[in-house]
């Protein structure tokens, strides 16, 4: 029985074809003599056959044809490529990775700071060391721009707040629903949810913890809203007012817009901004 | 894709040549979209899902180690991709969303049968657990070695095969006395 279980694990290899000759030999032989074994190798084998039977998912010729267009359209959106400019070797740089255009952007910028700094900056400074640090890699520069994610970060907030303070300020017992437009609610929650995800992860690469969680809170209660069930849900939208007072989504994003740092003053308080 | 294709394509993207990306899109689109749909069960997630995929690679690109195994790495960040989406979906679920638009039936009746097994297979596969269904769709779907597979999911080797053993015969009793197919075509 032990040897059975032992070479059970030789199977899945068997079945796909993956196993080496000796072991496929070995697996044979054993099935000469244990029948048991032989016929659970059937049933398995005619349990992939019957499998086979599964059409891939094709949403038919149209959507793939169109599917590039469609994930530029929302990487242009989410910041990820720079507008379609016109001029053709603008139009080949759009496809860069970010990363690429980030690397050649910040050794640009980093030349121009050391030249500067030169000019300018007695030896040893805190610019100098940050720099050397950067050349040498000992600290991994950050995916996205500071000033472009704290852009993106602010947009995105204010496009939500307009969300949120339409359904806050709704009060079913004075107001028709229908004046809440919920069918555009629902289409702009829907795209900030699908914003969200990427924006959470740049915002985890730059250490804005404060910020991720808010997006993430944001994304849970825009999600109930993306999901109400007609544009008549009265009930759906009192459930997402409870869900905004009880993450108070709207004072912390007020609260973010207070606490907004520029640039410069942003990465002089880095260390007293985390949370 | 054929292994020096897969380096080849992995190459340009790292030496950040500007057309690779859009080839890297259409050679993998299906694949990622098809694997995205066996776990969403629907169009729309499985496209926005596919799409967070390309954005994820298209962002992490200098991170990825040269010599690496691209499909590993693809499929890894999918099978990710595709858990969370459904664990955030089940916290929100989705509208129904319409069903993919079939051929025009050729023999209604035989239509009917494959369409039922379709479905069967389908609840079959949705009872087993996420990383069962990880491991037996990249090794009978998109024919990922156990090796590559063991990479993708970071597991051993010997819990890959421990995996597909068990989701087969999980299959095997959920689909239960279904007749095999009588062939490619029917």
């Amino acid at each position: 029985m032990s040897r059975c279980r032992k070479l059970r694990e030789l199977v899945p290899g068997s079945l796909y074809g993956d196993l080496d000759p000796a072991d496929e030999v070995r697996l044979t032989r054993h099935f000469d003599e244990c029948p048991a074994c032989r016929a659970e190798y059937d049933a398995m084998a005619r349990t992939l056959l019957a499998l086979g039977a599964r059409k891939p998912a094709d949403p038919g010729p149209a959507f793939w044809d169109g599917y590039y267009d469609a994930l530029e359209k929302r990487m242009v959106a989410e910041g990820e490529f720079a507008p379609a400019p016109s001029p053709p070797a603008a139009a080949s740089r759009r496809a860069l990775p970010r990363w690429v255009l980030a690397s050649a952007g910040a050794a640009g910028l980093l030349a121009a700071g050391i030249l500067i700094g030169r000019l300018t900056l007695p030896r040893g400074t805190e610019i100098a060391r940050t720099q050397r640090a950067a050349v040498v890699g000992t600290e991994p520069a950050p995916a996205v721009a500071p000033a472009a994610l704290s852009e993106r970060t602010s947009r995105y907030l204010n496009r939500s707040k307009v969300i949120l303070l339409a359904i806050s300020n709704f009060d079913s017992k004075t107001k028709d629903v229908a004046g809440l437009n919920l069918a555009g609610q629902r289409s702009s929650s829907r795209e900030l949810v699908k914003e969200a995800g990427v924006l959470k992860d740049d915002l985890r690469a730059a250490r804005e913890r404060r910020l991720e969680r808010l997006v993430g809170e944001l994304e849970l209660i825009l999600g109930q809203i993306a999901n109400l069930k007609s544009e008549t849900d009265v009930p759906g939208v009192e459930i997402a007012k409870a869900g905004m007072d009880l993450k108070d989504v709207l004072f912390k994003i007020n609260m973010s817009e207070v606490k907004k740092p520029g640039p410069s003053a942003k990465t002089a308080s880095r260390p007293s901004a985390k949370i | 894709m054929e292994p020096t294709d897969e380096k080849r394509l992995a190459e340009r993207l790292l030496r950040g040549d500007p057309e690779a990306f859009r080839d890297f899109v259409d050679a993998y689109k299906r694949r990622i979209y098809g694997l995205a749909f066996e776990f969403t069960r629907n169009h729309a997630d499985a496209e926005d899902v596919s799409q967070t995929v390309f954005i994820k690679i298209h962002r992490s690109m200098g991170t990825f180690r040269e010599g690496a195994s691209l499909n590993a790495w693809l499929y890894r960040i999918t099978v990710n991709a595709a858990i969370d989406h459904i664990r955030k979906r089940s916290f929100f679920p989705s509208p129904k969303a319409p069903e993919l638009v079939s051929e025009s039936p050729a023999d209604p009746e035989r239509d009917a049968v494959r369409s039922l097994l379709q479905t069967k297979i389908a609840a079959a596969l949705g009872r087993i657990s996420d990383r069962e269904r990880a491991v037996f769709l990249l090794r009978h779907d998109h024919d990922l070695s156990l090796k590559e597979i063991a990479e993708a999911l970071d597991l051993t080797v010997g819990a890959v095969k421990s995996y597909l053993f068990r989701s087969i015969k999980k299959l095997q009793k959920e689909l239960g006395t279904l007749p095999a197919p009588s062939g490619p075509g029917g």
